[in-house]
């Protein structure tokens, strides 16, 4: 399947991260979030002036820029479904 | 077995401080946000064979890289002197715990996994296997709900028994990040049963689509802060009276007392009349205000809502070059800009927090919000029964939003020129909602959040308060020296929009906000103390034969917003800094906007 930056995710949408991309304390501080090569993400919900956008990857909810957003690929689709603990592989 | 030391460590917003109060019995305070705790604590535990030394390391997601804050952490970790180390793990993210806990048992063997919020995560429809995790991870797991304070007992007993193994502390293997959190994966995998339908987790989402919708978002924002604003506004004038009331009656009970001991009249009056006078006002209008906005402002913290307030205002900030979360620091700001500042702490990047900590003064703080509504209801609505309040809180809201639009500007000034630099790595955790800390933890944060300002202001107070006095007290002919310095200062009062005695009172003001009017009575009325507040009317009528007229009014207003810091929040900007030239900064700034704005609109009225 195609990938599509995580900024092109549509409410609600569910995705695997394939690789995460930006400055390195940019990549070091997702990681510690615990959004790395591999999480499941979903897109929750966008605040109020659409940017930044809140995602949830292992039970936690992250608000992220798109700017920032777009620099991390992920491949689209529920696969096992679960965003809590990521079990994709 | 005396000399037992263990250290706490954990990711920030895990609960972390409370676990450590739970098991200390100490009350330091907790947000519900993530990087609360700045400064690390010691504590002592006491169980059935004695107490042991815990030691609270600052919040961490990682012992490899990193903020300062991690660092500590990983430096104590390797070579700081402990026996056990318990990693507090958050039971509702568990996977996300499990790398620092993979991490500490690297270095140190003897490491306790303290699994938290155990009950949050039932009530969110997470059941964790903790049999299988200690298995997993070949390490001592304890669950607790550090709130509810189930399970520490059981903890203290396992931190116990854990100091008895052997330990060794392994070389620093380094691993690379993915196969870390691969490890930490496949182990929460194996722990965890989720519920997905849970009605608690789709609640709080639901509750989040109201808070930062486009449509919602920023109108329940400022309707929370309205209300804020209304119950410690009018919440705090009962207590204030009471409090003016009793502080003056000492005052004259201490005159008396210089009287009898026959003091010249001139020490009476400057101790009492002006030491102690000012002193007393700033700690009337002061104390009550902060009394009543901080408890409030902590139960929002506690709440969860505002890091919602920093993801929804990000897009504003972010266009300016600042971060998000200085959203939060303005919010402190309205109650007091000495906390504001301290609270610009929770921004990372330390060119961002400089910015904010520079441009908060522009907030207006419970000092100057009463004096704006009296300028307002005085001079700039006059009359229009019921519409006039609507009109009178328009005014205000207007005025508000023109100083956010300043913060706004100077921020991107100051990235444009002495600030260099783009928006900072910025992803900001939103933590679940959870239900308010107990009565006695929020009034410890009141208490020091209130007590340290006031203290500060009382610092600042009473030398001035003698300035005040002497100024009053000695004349130069039929003048005293504060009517003659105002007549001076009148030329440049007047390029303002002003008049001297009120640019005086601005500068008298310095140590608190609140005494500006007092002071501007004082100098119209030719008397050498503060003024007793007056009835609006009467207030209006000794302002106009003044030569007060809207436009005069609203030059003040104007300046009130944007002037030098008071007092306090300039000692709070050299405490944050410690260094003398962004201090001085942080004065010039507000009060260049406030000159350019105010002889621009003199100019135009």
């Amino acid at each position: 399947m195609k990938l599509v930056p995580l900024s092109d995710l549509a409410i609600g949408e569910e995705a695997a991260v394939v690789s995460v991309g930006g400055s390195h304390a940019m990549r070091t501080r997702l990681n510690d979030l615990g959004l790395v090569e591999g999480s499941r993400i979903r897109c929750m919900y966008p605040s109020a002036f659409g940017d930044p956008r809140a995602y949830l990857v292992r039970g936690a909810t992250l608000g992220i820029r798109n700017s920032d957003a777009e620099r991390i690929l992920c491949r689209k689709g529920q696969e096992n479904g679960r965003t809590h603990s990521s079990s994709m592989r | 077995m005396a000399g037992l030391t263990a250290v706490l460590c954990g990711n920030p917003n895990v609960g972390k401080s409370t676990v450590f109060n739970a098991l200390t019995g100490m009350h330091q305070h907790t947000g519900n946000w993530a990087g609360k705790t700045v400064e690390s604590a010691k504590g002592t535990v006491h169980d059935e064979d004695g107490s042991w030394t815990l030691i609270d390391l600052p919040g961490a997601y990682s012992l490899q890289h990193g903020s300062p804050d991690e660092m500590v952490t990983a430096d104590y970790l390797l070579h700081g002197e402990y026996d056990v180390a318990i990693v507090v793990c958050d039971a509702t993210c568990l996977a996300r715990s499990m790398v620092l806990a993979l991490q500490t048992s690297d270095l140190c063997s003897r490491t306790v996994v303290c699994v938290n919020l155990m009950d949050e995560a039932r009530r969110q429809g997470i059941g964790i296997d903790l049999t299988t995790l200690e298995r997993e991870l070949g390490l001592p797991v304890v669950g607790i709900s550090a709130k509810e304070g189930q399970g520490i007992d059981r903890l203290k007993k396992t931190v116990r028994k854990t100091a008895h193994f052997p330990n060794q502390k392994s070389a620093n293997e380094e691993r690379h990040t993915v196969p870390l959190h691969q490890k930490a994966d496949a182990i929460a995998d194996k722990c965890l049963l989720v519920d997905e339908g849970n009605e608690l987790k789709n609640r709080n989402q639901r509750m989040d689509r109201w808070l930062c919708s486009p449509a919602t978002g920023i109108p329940i924002m400022l309707a929370l802060l309205l209300v804020l604003f209304y119950l410690t506004l009018f919440g705090a004038n009962i207590p204030s009276e009471w409090l003016s009331k009793w502080l003056f009656r000492l005052e004259d009970t201490l005159s008396q007392w210089f009287i009898q001991w026959n003091a010249p009249e001139w020490l009476t009056g400057a101790v009492v009349h002006g030491m102690y006078r000012t002193l007393a006002w700033v700690v009337a209008v002061m104390l009550p205000p902060m009394a009543i906005f901080f408890p409030l402002f902590t139960l929002l913290e506690d709440l969860g809502y505002l890091p919602r307030i920093a993801f929804n205002m990000d897009r504003c900030f972010r266009s300016c070059h600042a971060c998000g979360k200085q959203a939060l620091c303005m919010c402190m700001g309205l109650g007091c800009n000495a906390v504001g500042v301290t609270g610009c702490r929770i921004i990372q990047s330390p060119r961002e927090r400089m910015i904010a900590i520079l441009t908060n003064a522009i907030t207006p703080c419970n000092g100057r919000l009463p004096f704006l509504i009296t300028l307002i209801s005085a001079f700039l609505v006059t009359g229009g029964g019921g519409w006039g309040s609507v009109l009178s809180a328009v005014v205000l809201v207007g005025l508000l939003a023109l100083s956010v639009g300043m913060t706004l500007l100077l921020s991107l000034g100051l990235s444009k020129t002495v600030l260099r630099g783009m928006s900072s790595a910025y992803v900001l955790e939103l933590p679940p909602f959870r239900a308010p800390k107990t009565g006695q933890v929020i009034l410890r944060s009141v208490m020091d959040r209130t007590i340290g300002v006031l203290m500060r202001a009382v610092t600042v107070a009473a030398p001035a308060g003698l300035l005040l006095w002497i100024l009053g007290y000695l004349k130069i002919g039929d003048t005293s020296l504060l009517q003659y310095i105002a007549h001076g200062l009148d030329p440049f009062g007047r390029v303002l929009g002003m008049d001297g005695a009120i640019l005086l009172a601005f500068l008298l003001g310095l140590p608190a906000n609140e005494i500006v009017l007092p002071i501007v009575l004082m100098i119209y009325l030719s008397q050498n103390q503060l003024m007793e507040p007056l009835q609006l009317m009467t207030l209006q009528t000794v302002l106009k034969t003044h030569g007060w007229s809207a436009g005069t009014a609203l030059c003040t207003a104007l300046f009130s917003m944007f002037h030098w810091p008071c007092g306090t929040t300039i000692l709070t900007i050299y405490k944050e800094t410690r260094h003398v030239g962004w201090t001085l900064l942080s004065i010039l700034l507000p009060t260049m906007a406030g000159i350019i704005v105010c002889s621009l609109v003199a100019a135009l009225l």
